[in-house]
C-alpha cells in the first residue's frame, strides 16, 4: 500500500477511520470519504476495469465522475462509477463487462480482431441475412451490457419531492459560491447545488494551498454556512433542466423537482484528453485527476510522471506534483511558444526538463498492456503533427495530460442557451441566453480565481436585477489575456490505431477518418455512425475532440461544424428514483370492506375496485357467478354500483340542455320518470349511455358509465358554456353511493325499509321516487338493466354501508345474495343491453349499436346530430346482434374480440360472451355484417388452435323479450 | 415540467390540467354542406403558429382557453371562454 | 309539498327548509372507518359519524399535533350551496360572505364560508367548536333558486410544523407560500384534492379534502409519508383541547 500524503484541510477522507472493502474478491482498506478509485489507487491498484469494445485495461482517468472503466456493481446496484462510489465497510465490488474476472477476461480477445471491427461494423455485418439476426442478437446480448440486474433485490423507497427557490446556482466552485452568497444578501431564497460531497470546486484541488485559492475557499465556505436564505445541497446532481424552470435534482436518496425563477449556471469545465497512441492505458490520466487524487484523497498519483501540457494549468500541475513528492521526468509543452507567464521560470527553477513544442506520440506499455513504463516524445511540426523522425524516450509510470477544457454546457443548452466558438480561448462560450439564465466562471471563459469570483457576483447581481431586487451597478467581465487555456487540436494520429477519442466506446482517430470517407461529414450523422458520445459519459470527454476532428476533416471552423446538444440526464439516474414513491390511486366504494369480508374477489374496473364475484365454498369461479345470476332471476340479489357516474343538471335550461347533449327527447319527460339516453360526440360515435331522471321541472339527475363519468362531466361543463345554457352542473359521483336491488323478491324485501309506496301502480317500472331507505334519504329508480323487478338506490356515500347492511339483513329470509360485476354482465347480456366502451368501440354509431330508437325525431340540435343524420343515409357496415351457441363442449372456447367468419371470410367480432348463462346455453353479443344479421344465420368463430366454434344469430333479448319480469312478484313465481 | 396559468387558480404544473383539443367555434349548421361539416369534424389545422386551445383544470373543474404557439410551445395568454368575444 | 330540506346528501333545490325530521345519527361512516378500527381507537360521535377521539393519550397526541399529525375529520359537515340565489340566501343569514374567489369568511362559532365561484359556496362546520353539522334553513317560505347538498368527502387534517414536508413529497404547488384562509385546488399524490391552510392556535394545519372513493388511498399514502417523517395519526380530541 502506497503511503498517503500528509493530512490537509482540503482532504475528503478521514485517516482515523479505515474502511475495509473487497474488489474482485481481494480485500483492501481505504478511509472514510474515499471513493473506490482513490482507495484502489492508494493500494497500488491502477488497473480498474475493461473497456467496452476491445476489453482493454483501463484505470482512473478523470476522477470527476466520468470514469466508466471503473463501472462496478455491488450486488444490489449496477452502473456505479468507481470515481464516485464512496466506499463503506463490507462493500464487495466486481468490475462489469468481463468474462472470468478482470485479470483474465476472456473477452479481451476482441482486441486481436480489432482490425476486423472497423467503425460501423455492427451496422453492416448483422444487417443481412435477416434470418440470422436472432442468433446475432442472442450473442450480442451476452457480450454487451454493463452489469447484471439482481431480480431478488429488495425495493428501496425513493421518495420524490418538490422544492422551490428564487434563484438556483449550479456549481459550488469559486464562481458559484460567490454568486450564491451575493444573491442571498438580496432577500431571495437561493439554492446552491454541487455534485461533490463538499463545496469549493476547483478551489479544493487546483493548487489549493496557494493563494488566491486558499483565501477564496476559506472565505466563501464560511459565508455559505452563515447565509440565512441560502440552502446548499452537496452530493446532488442537476440531472436536467426542463420547461418553465423545472429542474431535476438527484441525490443518493431521491429526485427533487425544483422550480426556480432564475438560475446561475457556474458548472465549470471538463478537462479534456489528448489523443495519442495508448492514451487510454492505466497510468495515463488528466492532470486534474492527479490533483483530485492528491487534494481530495491524499493519494500520491505517481512516482515518476511525464506531464503533457498546453496551458498554464499544466505548469501549475507540475509545481503541485513536486510538492507532493512526485518526480517529474519531463514537462512536454505542445505549444511551440511555450508558457508566457512566470510559471515557466518557476518550473525550470525546480530543475524540471521542459520540452517546448513537443508532443507525446505513444504511451509505452508494460508487458500485458496493463500499465505504462514510459513516453515516446516527438517534436510538433509546422502542421501541428508529430515529427516521428526524432523520438525522445522518457521513463515514467504516469502520463498526466493538461491540454484544455470544454464547458460543462449540458444544462446551459437545456435551459435554452446557445454557444459560439471563441478562438481567443479555443473554447465554446455562451452566445445567447434566456433572460433568466446566467452563466459564470470557467464555463463563461473565466479562468483566474479572482475573475471567477467577480464573474459569479456579476451573474448573481444580474439575476437579482432580473428578479426585481436590485438596480445598482453590475461589474463587467474581464477579458482573457495570454495564451488560450485550451489547445485547438491535441490530437495525433498513429499507425497502430490505439489512439482513442472516445473511451466509452473505444473509438479511435481512424474510425472518424473512415466514417468521414464514407460520407458521414455532418456532426449528427458522424455521431450516430461512430457512436461517439453515446456511451455512459455521454461524450463529456470525447464530443469536443470529435468536433475538432470533423472540423479539420471538413476544412471548416468549429462554428461551421456545429456541436451536438446534450440532453438530460447529466449522469445516469436510477429508475427507482424516477419511479419515486409510485402513486397508484385506487378508488374504493363505501362498501369495499364489506365486500372483502364477504369473500368478494375484487377486480379493477378502471381505477376502481369492484367485486367481480363472491367466492363460495366448493364452487368454481364460473359456478359462483352463475349462482349469483340465478339468485337474481329466482330470488333477489344486491350489487354495489357506486362507481356509476352521477350528475345533477338543474336550472331553467336543464331540459333544453339535456336535449342538446343526448340524442333523445327530455323536455316532455314526466317528473318522477326515467328515460334511457345515449350521447354522441360530434362524429356521431356513441360516447355515453345512462338513465336520465327528471326529479323536478328544472332538476334532472343523470347517470354515466363508471369509466366515462369524469370525461362526460367535463364535456357537459364545456357544452353548457359553449351553448350558453343556464344550468348548474354538479358531479356527485363520489358523493352518492348506489346499489341495485334486483330480483322478483326485491319489492317485498324493500317495502318494510322505506316510506315510499312500492306498489306497481304507485311506483311503476321506469319510475323514480325520493324518500327514505333504512332511515337514509335516497333516490330510488326502477331500472331494468339486469332484467328483473328491481330498484336502484342512491344514498349519501357515508351512509351507503348502513343501507347496504340493512338490505342484506332484511334479505336473509328471501335468500338474498350479493352479486358482482360478472353476474351483472351476464344478466344484462341475457337482456341484450349493451355496455358502452365494451360492446361499442371508438367508431360505433347508434345504428350499428342498434339503439337508433333512442334518437329523438325532429330535434333542432343535439351534439353529433349532423353526423348521425349523414350516417343514417349511409349503408350500415356492421350491426350488434345476439349469437347463440348450440354446443359448449369445444376444447377451445371463444373470447371477446375473437373474429367471426362466414365461408372463410371475416364478417365480424365478438364483443361480449358468456359460456354459462341462466338460459342453459352459451350466448354472446357480436358485431356482424348486416347481411348476416338475420336470425338463425350460422357463423363460425375462429378460436385458439385455428379451430372454429359454430354459433347462430339470435334475436335479442335472449331473456324475457316482452319485459314481463318487471311486474312479477315472488308469489306469482311460486 | 411545463407550467400553465389557469385564469382562476393561477400557475400550476401541467399535470393538473386536461387538454381539451383545439378551440373551434360551432359552425352554422343550416348553412353548410355535408362535406363542410365533415371538414369541421375531422380536420384540424396543424400549421405552426398561435393556436387557441381548450384546457381544463381538473381539481377545480375550470374550462378555459389558452393561446399557445405550437412552434415554440409558448403560452401567449389564458382566459375564460366568453361567447361574444371568441365567437367570431 | 314538504317544505323541509334535510341536510342529507341527496341534493334538493327550491324547497329549502329546516333539517330536523331525520335523525341519521351513527349511520354515517368515514371512508377509512375500517382502517381506523384496526388501530383500536377511542371513538366519539361527530355529526353522526363515529370519529376517533384519541388512540392512546390525548396529551401525547396534542404534542404530536404540533410537529406532525394526521387526523381523520371526514365527519365534519361540508355543504355545497350553488345557484343564482346562493349568495342572497347566505346574506339573509346575516353572515359575512367572502368577496374574492377561493377566499373564506368565518361564521362565528359555527364554521366558515368559502367562495368557489360567483354562485357557488362551500360551508364548513368547525372542528374546534365541535358543533353539530350546519343546518341550512330558509328564512321564509319564499322559493329560492339554490342547490344544496351535504358533501361526503374524505377530509383529513394534517397538522404541525413538518406538515409542509408531506406536501413537498405529494403536491406540485408550494403550499408553504400559500396564504392561510384560502382554498387551493390541486393534486395530492396524483389525485384531485382541495387544501385549506389554516391555524389552530399557532400550529399550522391543513384541511385536505378529496372524493370519498379516494379517501382510503389518500389516507394510506399520507400516513406512510407522515410516519416516515416521525409523525403519527391522531384523534380529534387533542385538537379541541388545544
Amino acid at each position: 500500500m502506497s503511503e498517503r500524503l500528509e493530512p490537509c484541510e482540503t482532504h475528503w477522507i478521514d485517516p482515523k477511520c479505515p474502511v475495509p472493502f473487497q474488489f474482485e474478491g481481494v480485500s483492501y482498506s481505504g478511509y472514510e470519504g474515499d471513493v473506490l478509485a482513490s482507495a484502489l489507487w492508494a493500494n497500488g491498484v491502477r488497473f480498474h476495469g475493461r473497456s467496452f469494445k476491445y476489453h482493454r485495461a483501463r484505470g482512473a482517468y478523470s476522477m470527476a465522475g466520468h470514469d466508466i472503466s471503473l463501472m462496478v456493481e455491488d450486488g444490489q446496484h449496477t452502473n456505479l462509477r468507481g470515481d464516485q462510489l464512496v466506499i463503506r465497510p463490507g462493500l464487495n465490488i466486481r468490475a462489469v463487462n468481463t468474462l472470468g474476472g478482470l485479470e483474465k477476461d476472456w473477452y479481451r480477445v476482441t482486441e486481436w480482431f480489432s482490425k476486423l471491427l472497423p467503425v460501423g461494423f455492427y451496422y453492416k455485418a448483422f444487417y443481412t441475412p435477416k434470418w440470422l439476426f436472432p442468433f446475432y442478437e442472442k450473442q450480442m446480448r451476452e457480450v454487451a451490457g454493463l452489469g447484471r440486474v439482481n431480480h431478488n433485490d429488495k425495493i428501496e423507497k425513493t421518495p420524490k419531492d418538490y422544492a422551490d427557490c428564487d434563484l438556483l446556482v449550479v456549481g459550488a466552485g469559486p464562481s458559484g459560491m460567490a454568486a450564491a452568497c451575493t444573491a442571498a444578501e438580496h432577500d431571495l431564497s437561493v439554492m446552491l447545488i454541487d455534485e461533490n460531497p463538499h463545496p469549493g470546486g476547483s478551489l479544493g484541488w487546483q493548487n489549493p494551498m496557494c493563494d488566491p485559492s486558499r483565501n477564496a475557499r476559506s472565505e466563501y465556505i464560511h459565508r455559505l454556512k452563515g447565509a440565512p436564505n441560502l440552502e446548499f445541497r452537496a452530493g446532488t446532481q442537476v440531472a436536467g433542466v426542463y420547461a418553465d424552470q423545472w429542474v431535476a435534482l438527484v441525490d443518493n436518496r431521491r429526485l427533487t423537482k425544483l422550480r426556480t425563477r432564475a438560475m446561475v449556471l457556474a458548472t465549470g469545465c471538463f478537462e479534456q484528453p489528448a489523443v495519442f497512441q495508448n492514451n487510454d492505458l492505466p497510468g495515463v490520466m488528466l492532470g486534474s485527476a492527479a490533483q483530485r487524487l492528491m487534494h481530495h484523497y491524499a493519494v500520491k498519483p505517481a512516482e515518476v510522471a511525464v506531464v503533457l501540457a498546453a496551458n498554464s494549468d499544466g505548469y501549475q500541475l507540475v509545481l503541485d506534483l513536486i510538492e507532493a513528492g512526485v518526480q517529474i521526468a519531463c514537462l512536454v509543452d505542445l505549444r511551440r511558444d511555450g508558457e508566457p507567464t512566470d510559471l515557466d521560470q518557476r518550473v525550470r527553477e525546480r530543475e524540471v526538463r521542459v520540452l517546448v513544442g513537443y508532443g507525446i506520440d505513444e504511451a509505452v506499455p508494460q508487458r500485458g498492456n496493463k500499465a505504462i513504463r514510459g513516453a515516446s516524445i516527438c517534436p510538433v511540426d509546422d502542421h501541428g503533427n508529430l515529427d516521428r523522425k526524432t523520438i525522445i524516450r522518457c521513463d515514467c509510470d504516469t502520463i498526466l495530460v493538461s491540454v484544455g477544457w470544454v464547458p460543462n454546457a449540458g444544462l446551459i443548452y437545456q435551459a435554452g442557451g446557445r454557444f459560439e466558438y471563441e478562438s481567443k480561448l479555443e473554447q465554446l462560450l455562451p452566445s445567447t441566453l434566456p433572460d433568466n439564465v446566467f452563466v459564470s466562471g470557467r464555463a463563461n471563459g473565466v479562468y483566474s480565481v479572482p475573475d471567477k469570483v467577480i464573474d459569479g457576483q456579476r451573474a448573481a447581481l444580474s439575476a437579482v436585477r432580473y428578479l426585481g431586487k436590485y438596480d445598482g451597478p453590475i461589474p463587467g467581465l474581464n477579458e482573457h489575456v495570454g495564451s488560450p487555456p485550451t489547445h485547438p487540436y491535441p490530437i495525433f494520429s498513429h499507425p497502430n490505431k490505439k489512439n482513442f477519442v472516445d473511451f466509452d466506446e473505444d473509438i479511435h482517430l481512424d474510425d472518424f477518418k473512415n466514417a468521414h470517407q464514407e460520407g458521414y461529414d455532418n456532426v449528427e450523422l458522424l455521431k450516430r455512425f461512430t457512436t461517439v458520445g453515446m456511451g455512459p459519459t455521454q461524450g463529456k470527454l470525447s464530443n469536443f475532440n470529435a468536433v475538432r476532428i470533423l472540423a479539420q476533416l471538413n476544412g471548416q471552423s468549429i462554428n461551421q461544424t456545429g456541436t451536438t446538444t446534450s440532453r438530460p440526464f447529466y449522469n445516469p439516474v436510477p429508475l427507482g428514483h424516477l419511479a419515486g414513491r409510485r402513486f397508484h390511486p385506487v378508488s374504493r366504494t363505501a362498501i369495499h370492506e364489506w365486500h372483502v369480508k364477504n369473500q368478494a374477489q375484487m377486480m379493477y374496473a378502471g381505477a376502481s375496485m369492484r367485486p367481480e364475484f363472491y367466492h363460495q365454498e366448493d364452487k368454481s369461479r364460473e359456478e359462483a357467478i352463475l349462482g349469483e345470476a340465478v339468485c337474481v332471476r329466482h330470488h333477489v340479489g344486491l350489487i354495489d354500483v357506486s362507481t356509476l357516474g352521477k350528475i345533477y343538471v338543474q336550472g331553467p335550461d336543464a331540459a333544453s340542455f339535456l336535449e342538446k347533449i343526448y340524442a333523445g327527447r327530455y323536455a316532455k319527460q314526466s317528473v318522477g320518470k326515467l328515460r334511457y339516453g345515449i350521447a354522441c360526440d360530434e362524429t356521431g360515435v356513441i360516447i355515453e349511455d345512462g338513465i336520465v331522471v327528471r326529479l323536478a321541472e328544472d332538476r334532472y339527475y343523470v347517470t354515466a358509465t363508471s369509466s366515462g363519468a369524469s370525461a362526460f362531466f367535463r364535456s357537459l361543463q364545456r357544452w353548457a358554456k359553449v351553448l350558453q345554457q343556464d344550468v348548474t352542473l354538479v358531479n356527485v359521483t363520489s358523493q352518492l353511493g348506489a346499489m341495485n336491488l334486483a330480483g322478483p323478491a326485491s319489492r317485498e324485501l324493500l317495502q318494510p325499509l322505506t316510506d315510499i309506496d312500492l306498489s306497481p301502480t304507485s311506483f311503476p317500472f321506469i319510475g323514480v321516487r325520493e324518500g327514505n331507505v333504512a332511515g337514509v334519504s335516497a333516490i330510488l329508480a326502477r331500472v331494468g338493466f339486469v332484467g328483473e323487478l328491481g330498484y336502484e338506490i342512491h344514498v349519501p356515500t357515508s351512509q351507503a354501508l348502513h343501507v347496504w347492511e340493512a338490505l342484506m339483513r332484511q334479505g336473509k329470509k328471501f335468500s338474498i345474495q350479493p352479486f358482482g360485476v360478472e353476474a351483472q354482465r351476464l344478466l344484462r347480456l341475457e337482456k341484450g343491453h349493451l355496455i358502452v366502451g365494451y360492446d361499442t368501440d371508438s367508431m360505433t354509431n347508434p345504428f350499428e349499436a342498434n339503439v337508433a330508437w333512442a334518437i329523438g325525431k325532429k330535434k333542432p340540435f343535439f351534439v353529433g346530430q349532423r353526423s348521425v343524420e349523414i350516417l343514417r343515409k349511409q349503408p350500415l357496415l356492421r350491426i350488434l346482434v345476439g349469437i347463440r351457441f348450440l354446443k359448449d363442449d369445444y376444447p377451445h372456447w371463444p373470447e371477446e374480440c375473437h373474429l367471426i367468419f362466414k365461408n372463410g371470410k371475416s364478417v365480424g367480432r365478438i364483443t361480449s360472451l358468456s359460456r354459462r348463462s341462466t338460459l342453459g346455453y352459451p350466448i354472446a353479443m357480436a358485431f356482424l355484417h348486416p347481411d348476416l344479421a338475420k336470425s338463425k344465420t350460422r357463423v363460425e368463430i375462429r378460436v385458439a388452435g385455428d379451430q372454429n366454434v359454430v354459433g347462430e344469430v339470435s334475436d335479442m333479448p335472449f331473456y324475457d323479450p316482452d319485459n314481463q319480469r318487471q311486474e312479477i312478484t315472488k308469489k306469482e313465481l311460486l | 415540467m411545463k407550467i400553465l396559468t389557469c385564469p382562476i387558480n393561477g400557475p400550476r404544473p401541467i399535470q393538473e390540467f386536461h387538454f381539451g383539443g383545439s378551440f373551434r367555434p360551432l359552425p352554422d349548421l343550416d348553412d353548410m354542406t355535408d362535406d363542410q361539416w365533415a371538414d369541421y369534424v375531422f380536420n384540424r389545422n396543424g400549421e405552426p403558429g398561435v393556436k387557441t386551445e381548450w384546457w381544463y383544470h381538473t381539481a377545480s373543474g375550470v374550462w378555459f382557453l389558452a393561446d399557445r404557439n405550437n412552434e415554440t410551445d409558448e403560452v401567449v395568454r389564458t382566459y375564460l371562454y366568453q361567447p361574444e368575444s371568441t365567437d367570431v | 309539498m314538504s317544505d323541509v330540506l334535510t341536510n342529507s346528501g341527496v341534493g334538493l333545490r327550491r324547497r329549502m327548509v329546516t333539517s330536523s325530521s331525520i335523525s341519521d345519527a351513527s349511520t354515517r361512516r368515514s371512508p377509512i372507518h375500517d382502517w381506523l378500527l384496526r388501530r383500536a381507537p377511542q371513538w366519539r360521535d361527530w355529526g353522526g359519524m363515529p370519529t376517533v377521539g384519541y388512540f392512546e393519550s390525548v396529551e401525547s397526541e396534542a404534542q404530536l399535533a404540533k410537529t406532525l399529525g394526521l387526523c381523520d375529520v371526514s365527519g365534519m359537515s361540508r355543504h355545497d350551496l350553488r345557484g343564482p340565489d346562493a349568495e342572497s340566501w347566505l346574506q339573509s343569514q346575516g353572515w359575512e360572505i367572502p368577496v374574492a374567489l377561493h377566499e373564506s369568511t368565518l361564521i362565528p362559532g359555527k364554521g366558515r364560508i368559502i367562495r368557489l365561484d360567483h354562485d357557488e359556496f362551500l360551508i364548513e362546520g368547525s372542528v374546534l367548536a365541535n358543533i353539530e353539522p350546519l343546518s341550512i334553513s330558509s328564512p321564509s317560505e319564499r322559493v329560492v333558486d339554490v342547490f344544496h347538498f351535504q358533501r361526503q368527502d374524505a377530509t383529513f387534517l394534517l397538522t404541525g410544523g413538518r406538515a409542509i414536508e408531506v406536501f413537498a413529497q405529494t403536491c406540485g404547488v408550494n403550499i408553504s407560500k400559500c396564504e392561510s384562509g384560502r382554498v387551493i385546488f390541486s393534486r395530492i399524490a396524483g389525485i384531485n384534492a382541495s387544501i385549506f391552510p389554516d391555524k389552530i392556535g399557532t400550529v399550522p394545519v391543513y384541511w385536505i379534502s378529496t372524493g370519498s372513493d379516494l379517501g382510503w388511498y389518500l389516507w394510506e399514502t399520507l400516513i406512510e409519508i407522515v410516519e416516515e417523517l416521525d409523525g403519527r395519526i391522531i384523534g380529534m380530541t387533542c385538537l379541541l383541547s388545544s
